[in-house]
């Protein structure tokens, strides 16, 4: 071995070691080099910078913390650890300035959207971060898109804080971010593309599902009806309340106990009218939707509207986008 | 057990709190595998530096793999273990070792913490560790730690007048003190504190108590401090009996948890690697003293909803009262019986095994309600929230009373088998005792209809204007409501405190209408 990280590694031998021996009880020693070999030490070596002896100790640690978890791999490189060399040259000033602390960001909402929109939605997260890194003013600014990332990626309950933050990014960094144009902070047009112009809104229309029964993965162990306390919308069958969470990036379902009691306590909405043959209507507003056959009930609140059926663990969610 | 975290939530059975939480936590994104991160330190909230101490102490500092204070935001997962069918629950939401939050509280709101626990259970390391959390260093939390003896005397303590003045001196104003630097500390941590003489315990109750120490007639002030003191016995016994009025000024006492022996190789490293927590504590989540002061102002400012408090007073009022002791209303109080010194014993109140009066030897002091208000705000807010919830109230209630409700371990609730290891648990005592109340308050519906606070609510809005009719129809309202309670018999604690609060309302309407009609008694 040699080059820029094998002077490092034999310059800082012992003080790792003490590491490895200190955090990587549970680790194999030899699935630790193979990472070292395919993935620390190419990064490092490629790095022309000073920061180069702390980039090396950032990547030891990711090693070490990473394997146990998976997201580094025992014996193959993982998904994330390939967009990491990837990427490292892009992320430049973020690795130099602050090296375990971005690896540890990236990291860690690589793994938690991995978990809950799956690693294809982690990756393109993970990729669009490190595009608009070299953008990005400080390692704040690199967080706060990695926020509006994960809410374009589907993370749909970061709706609210991601549009905040992104209020705080630098004008060049949101046109990067919205090609296209900004979204828009109103709910009414939380279904709509960003950046569109069209004033008017379409018809109503289902745009999502969720919830679903215990057995298969979702919360409900009855039908659910859906309920809105404040301006946030629910749905709860007696046992489990869930937040219900929907715009143009996704929908997601996300636990609410918090809510609970009030939903539950709750009647239906008398102001939305359902049919059990799939009619909708709120206030102006009609929808005949086959999906909707047997509904029983509804609620609106931010732009959305949370349809239940009389034999369904589902929610169904209905919007409008803008009017073509 | 490194790795291990969740989310931050509230418990289903709160009651609503008025701010919803958050939709989404920008630091959840953040969190995961790989530790913690968090914007740079001076931009950080503080209970959420906070949370970071909590969570290095608990994953780098202390072993401490409990979660005894448990919340919940989705129906759990439970077991019932062993013989007795010990309920075991899997929280559903980022729950807590009582073994280092609570300390971690204490320091935030600056009250005093008893670490109890058999010897080399971590108890002064923890308080060490919460000194350099205080921005203190490693040499400065040594050179402090007081360290009860049998031999301490009060100079040990406090300081020594200088020889020089001693002898110098003309009056007592011109002999200098020596102070000891500990008292000028913002963490004091007595050590063993059943090991210190009567005498010298009287000293400490005055540092303790009033946050100053007395010498020759010279007074040294100490700045406001969180305290800790550490204890092998819980019944304060050690070497020497603890005076009471210096149990009485601890607010929260907390019992060091047996050690895992699942988590020996977690020791096993810290010896190999042949490093201290102490030495470790990272830079970013030490306080300064400005957020010292600032964290414990944030705390003060946590709102403490009605319908809580309530409840709270509902529970608190099942204690005090004690038919036996007087012949007069006012005084059949158990504080009463304890000032007469007659044994309570002698006065044969077992109760029935439901009746949770009968339980106890004393009622709750103004001071330790104060401490159930503090702490549950300092665990509400530590959570993030700006309000307590019921969940927090329910954990926090066991540490807060734990040394002062005076369990009367021969009541009939005892003897029921499945209470019996309650004579041991006071934490789970003083649960259950929360919980049995809850539960009837929630069956008398006093949360959804209390005459009596409305009565005094509006009597609370003032008298002016108000005419002799409506005096006469209020004061006919009282006397039912006693007829009321006078109609079903048995007097239980919170009817007790309801009766005297419709007495003190009678008594100023009368004085009103007094008034009203000439005379000259004040209303």
């Amino acid at each position: 071995m040699s080059g820029r990280a094998a002077s490092i590694l034999a310059s800082r031998r012992d003080e790792l070691n003490a590491r490895f021996a200190r955090k990587g009880r549970a680790i194999d020693p030899s699935a630790m080099q193979r990472y070292l070999a395919r993935t620390a030490i190419p990064i490092v070596d490629a790095w022309t910078t000073n920061g180069a002896d702390a980039l090396l100790v950032a990547l030891f640690d990711l090693g070490l913390l990473g394997l146990p978890s998976g997201l580094v791999g025992a014996t193959e490189p993982t998904p994330f650890e390939a967009a990491l060399v990837r990427g490292a040259p892009t992320l430049g000033a973020h690795l130099d300035d602050l090296p375990a602390r971005t690896l540890r960001v990236l990291g860690n909402g690589f793994a938690k959207l991995a978990r809950e929109l799956g690693e294809a939605a982690a990756l393109r997260w993970l990729d669009g971060i490190v595009a608009i890194a070299p953008g990005c003013d400080g390692h704040e600014a690199l967080l706060e898109v990695g926020i509006v990332g994960a809410w374009q990626a589907g993370l749909a309950e970061a709706r609210d804080v991601a549009l905040d933050h992104l209020a705080k990014l630098a004008p060049a960094t949101r046109r990067q971010l919205f090609a296209e144009g900004e979204p828009s902070r109103e709910p009414a047009r939380r279904f709509c593309r960003p950046g569109a112009l069209a004033p008017s809104l379409g018809p109503l229309h289902v745009v999502a599902a969720l919830g679903g029964f215990v057995g298969f993965g979702g919360p409900f162990t009855a039908p659910p009806r859906a309920r809105a306390v404040g301006d946030r919308l629910f749905a709860t069958d007696g046992v489990a309340t869930v937040e219900l969470h929907a715009d143009v990036h996704g929908a997601r379902w996300t636990p609410a106990a918090w809510a609970h009691a009030d939903a539950h306590a709750m009647g239906d909405d008398a102001s939305i009218t359902t049919s059990s043959d799939g009619r909708v209507a709120v206030g102006p507003l009609e929808l005949v939707d086959e999906t909707l056959r047997g509904a029983n009930g509804a609620a609106a609140a931010a732009g959305m509207v949370a349809v239940t059926l009389v034999d369904s663990h589902k929610v169904f969610v209905l919007g409008r986008t803008e009017a073509p | 057990m490194k790795q291990r975290r969740a989310q931050i939530s509230q418990a289903p059975t709160n009651p609503r709190a008025a701010a919803a939480p958050s939709r989404f936590d920008v630091a959840d994104l953040y969190r995961g595998p790989l530790g913690d991160d968090a914007p740079a330190p001076d931009a950080l909230p503080l209970d959420e530096k906070l949370r970071q101490a909590y969570f290095w102490i608990v994953n780098h500092a202390i072993i401490s793999p409990f979660y005894d204070l448990e919340y919940v935001d989705a129906p759990p997962t439970t077991f019932s273990l062993g013989a007795q069918k010990t309920r075991l629950t899997l929280p559903t939401a980022q729950s807590y070792s009582s073994y280092v939050l609570l300390p971690l509280l204490n320091l935030a709101v600056r009250r005093r913490c008893l670490l109890i626990g058999g010897p080399g259970r971590g108890k002064t390391v923890i308080a060490t560790l919460l000194g350099l959390l205080a921005g203190y260093s490693p040499k400065e939390m040594k050179q402090g730690i007081q360290h009860g003896q049998p031999q301490m005397t009060i100079a040990d303590l406090l300081g020594n007048p200088l020889p020089s003045t001693l002898v110098s001196a003309k009056s007592m104003e011109e002999i200098q003190i020596a102070w000891r630097r500990w008292l000028g500390m913002r963490v004091k941590i007595i050590d063993e504190y059943n090991r210190i003489p009567t005498r010298t315990q009287s000293a400490l109750l005055t540092v303790m108590a009033d946050d100053y120490a007395e010498l020759y007639d010279q007074v040294f002030e100490c700045p406001p401090a969180a305290w800790f003191l550490t204890a092998n016995d819980d019944a304060g016994g050690g070497t020497y009996q603890v005076i009471e009025a210096l149990r009485d000024r601890i607010d929260v006492v907390v019992n060091a948890l047996h050690f895992n022996t699942r988590f020996l190789g977690e020791l096993l490293d810290r010896v190999e690697s042949g490093r201290k927590p102490e030495d470790d504590v990272p830079p970013e989540i030490v306080f300064t003293q400005a957020e010292l002061d600032r964290m414990e102002r944030e705390i003060r400012a946590v709102a403490f909803p009605d319908a809580l408090l309530e409840r709270l007073g509902f529970f608190a009022a099942s204690f005090e009262y004690l038919e036996q002791a007087a012949r007069t209303l006012e005084y059949q109080t158990k504080d009463t019986v304890k000032v007469a010194a007659v044994p309570f014993e002698s006065l044969g109140v077992r109760g029935a095994a439901e009746d949770l009066g009968a339980q106890t030897f004393n009622g709750l002091s103004v001071r330790a309600l104060t401490t159930c208000l503090v702490f549950a705000k300092a665990l509400a807010w530590f959570r993030g929230n700006r309000e307590v919830a019921f969940e927090d109230l329910r954990q926090i209630l066991p540490f807060v009373l734990h040394d002062k409700l005076v369990q009367q371990k021969d009541a009939a609730f005892f003897d029921v088998a499945e209470n019996a290891p309650f004579r041991s648990d006071l934490v789970g005592w003083i649960r259950v005792l929360f919980d049995l109340a809850c539960k009837e308050f929630d069956r008398l519906g006093r949360g959804a209809s209390d005459p009596v606070r409305d009565a005094l609510d509006v009597l609370a809005q003032g008298l002016e204007g108000v005419d002799r009719a409506s005096v006469d129809e209020r004061l006919a309202w009282l006397d039912g409501q006693i007829r009321e309670i006078e109609r079903g018999g048995k007097l239980y604690g919170y009817l007790f405190d309801d009766v005297l609060a419709l007495k003190y309302m009678h008594q100023r309407y009368s004085n009103y209408r007094a008034w009203l009609e000439g005379g000259v008694t004040s209303a």
